[in-house]
């Protein structure tokens, strides 16, 4: 299949699966660059990982079409597309050597000639920091050079495009901030673009150029990873990714009027109507009395229930006057004047809140 | 803390111990004796039997006349004889063959199905499976009779015109033979390859394997151990079979199974018959011992 350089690498376009008349993707439109490292995020079940199969070729779309650098997939069989994918459970052919499998692809698709085979694998081999591996058999190696092997497998043949099915799910929490690292390192190396499918947000933001965010079937917001985090498009996105602290009123574009609690400012140019007002924890400062509140802040009064420290940072859960919970999260100095069971006041720049109508 | 601990004095074996071991291997035989006796009995001293005869003379009226020869074994080289030996192993290697291909597609296809799914198929190979072999037999001679189902079935497809003689035939016997083995050769294949991960299939798809490669490159290797056990129990089994080639195949081409048949009961010729016997038993051993080391090679090759 011959791709067009300037084309994106992936562009789908409307596009929909169903599966026993329920959409288990629906009405998807994106473009993912070439040599970008995107991420599709959601929770599980919402539609990412069927997203993915057809792209791969596992799946036929039921509606719209997929594009591979610019060429239509339609009816094009998963050996024929230009792309190949890390599975989550690896998959390495437990018959093979490490070297054959990693020299698999070259050998099916005749890719270089059988002498130059050798010199290839060891290169791939030392892409992925696994130099003289290649006669172990597949058992012998652990979690993390199983995954090396699969990446030196899938890559061998410089493929134009990488599908990495929750690449870091299977491994312990310090080989994964390892393998963030360097899987962002390999994807600059060869230039080649990765997609990765995940459910883990610290994953998707760490390695992501641009970020797709899917729940139900749809994608709901495609950013970068500022984007995805700092302007959240709807309440689903603001709480999935980190979380948020949500107040729902009437919003007439400079004000959000609280039921209970009074008006709080908001960023100006923001919907008008039925919204939640989403502030992060992180973004709300805590005081004892009301004349500490910096001037020109959003306020809301309260009473503190209790503050969990956290090393780096204090929680505070605050019950609002309508009977809600907020949460703040401020440094460690902070909490002075502060007591549990008593007043305090919750405040925030009104520029670090959104107003969501979704 | 203080430790003074002297060395531990060697402990007698108290003869109560004794006794109990004693009574403990009493029960043991006891236990044993109805199963062995019954081996015994009926396996052990019949295989005995069998091989003495092979080395006796017969008399005149169908009985055992003593004396020792190897001419029972030596007469067995008769171009007649070796001819239904050279048949049923030929027939048992195709009849392997064809069950491992078979057995191996209706594998593949019940893997890839949903579980629920899955259950239903493997009980519809199952339950007839448990049917009398007789009467699974008796069956195809009705399927296959001139102007029955299956004959009926061409004539509309314009196979075949009015009424097939296809019974007996030496294609009629063979089609009763894959019938009779292939669920003996699925189970292996199908348990073997439900080991499988499926995602191997796919990466082998994604690295530019069409539907033949997926197969040669990744699954037949992987289930190579379900292959072997299939053949296992396919060959053996085809080499002692002997009805279906009476009712399908009319009786003209036999297999060795046959022959004993023919040897003790036409011919009257005990003696012959049994080193028939003998010899259809070193045919089965042999090729156990071949499989088996194959089997073991594999083992060895793979962990």
């Amino acid at each position: 299949m011959s791709t067009n350089p300037t084309a994106p690498a992936v562009r789908l376009d409307r596009v929909g699966k169903v599966f026993g008349g329920t959409h288990a993707v629906r009405d998807v439109t994106l473009d993912i660059r070439q040599n970008e490292f995107f991420s599709i995020l959601g929770p599980s079940g919402c539609g990412k990982t069927t997203l993915m199969r057809m792209i791969t070729g596992f799946e036929e779309p039921s509606e719209g079409t997929v594009e591979l650098g610019g060429v239509p997939a339609t009816g094009v069989p998963a050996h024929k597309r230009d792309l190949n994918m890390l599975f989550q459970s690896y998959a390495l052919f437990p018959h093979l050597s490490v070297a054959d499998n990693v020299a698999f692809e070259l050998k099916v698709r005749k890719l270089r000639p059988r002498a130059q085979i050798g010199d290839a694998v060891r290169e791939a081999l030392a892409l992925v920091r696994l130099d003289g591996y290649g006669d172990r058999s597949v058992a012998q190696l652990s979690g993390g050079q199983r995954q090396r092997v699969a990446i030196a497998r899938a890559l061998i043949g410089r493929p134009s495009l990488l599908l990495l099915d929750e690449p870091l799910g299977a491994l312990d929490k310090k080989l994964r901030a390892e393998m963030q690292l360097e899987l962002k390192k390999i994807q600059r190396e060869v230039g080649v673009t990765f997609v990765t499918v995940t459910h883990d947000q610290e994953e998707a933001l760490t390695m992501s150029d641009r970020i797709a965010v899917m729940n139900g079937g749809r994608v709901v917001q495609v950013d970068t990873p500022e984007g995805v985090y700092e302007r959240p498009a709807s309440r689903f996105v603001a709480s999935f990714i980190g979380t948020s602290n949500f107040l729902s009123g009437t919003s007439d574009g400079r004000v959000v009027a609280v039921e209970g609690l009074g008006a709080l400012p908001v960023p100006e140019g923001g919907a008008v109507g039925e919204a939640h007002l989403s502030v992060r924890p992180e973004n709300v400062g805590v005081c004892g009395r009301e004349d500490q509140v910096p001037p020109g802040h959003a306020a809301l009064r309260g009473v503190l229930q209790q503050s969990v420290y956290l090393g780096s940072a204090v929680r505070h859960h605050l019950t609002l006057g309508d009977g809600g919970t907020l949460v703040a999260e401020t440094s460690s100095a902070d909490t002075a004047g502060l007591t549990a069971g008593g007043p305090a006041w919750a405040h925030w720049r009104p520029e670090a809140s959104r107003v969501l109508t979704e | 803390m203080t430790v003074t601990a002297a060395p531990p004095a060697p402990v007698p074996v108290p003869p109560a111990a004794r006794t109990g071991r004693a009574r403990h291997r009493a029960v043991t035989f006891a236990l044993l004796a109805p199963a062995g006796l019954t081996v015994l009995a009926l396996v052990l001293v019949p295989l005995v039997l069998v091989v003495r005869n092979s080395f006796a003379l017969p008399d005149a009226y169908g009985g055992i006349e003593g004396g020792f020869t190897f001419a029972n074994y030596t007469e067995l080289f008769d171009p007649v004889y070796l001819k239904v030996f050279g048949y049923s192993l030929g027939m048992a290697a195709l009849n392997t063959a064809v069950c491992l291909l078979l057995g191996y597609l209706v594998s593949y296809y019940l893997a890839g199905r949903s579980p629920q799914r899955q259950g239903l198929l493997l009980l519809l190979i199952i339950v007839p499976f448990w049917t009398d072999f007789l009467v699974r037999t008796f069956a195809w001679i009705n399927l296959l009779s001139p102007g029955g189902p299956v004959n009926g079935l061409t004539d509309a497809l314009g196979i075949t015109h009015g009424p097939a003689q296809w019974i007996p035939s030496q294609g009629a016997s063979f089609v009763g033979l894959v019938y009779a083995f292939l669920p003996t050769a699925i189970f292996p294949i199908y348990a073997t390859l439900r080991g499988v991960d499926p995602s191997l299939g796919e990466a082998a798809r994604d690295l530019g394997c069409g539907w033949w490669r997926v197969h040669t490159r990744v699954l037949l290797p992987l289930v190579r151990p379900g292959l072997l056990a299939a053949a296992l129990l396919t060959f053996i089994p085809t080499l002692g079979v002997f009805v279906i080639p009476v009712l399908l195949g009319g009786g003209k081409n036999q297999l060795v199974g046959n022959l004993i048949v023919t040897l003790y009961t036409e011919f009257r010729n005990q003696p012959m018959g049994a080193a028939a016997s003998v010899v259809l038993l070193v045919l089965m051993i042999a090729s156990v011992a071949v499989l088996g080391t194959a089997a073991r090679r594999l083992r060895r090759r793979t962990s």
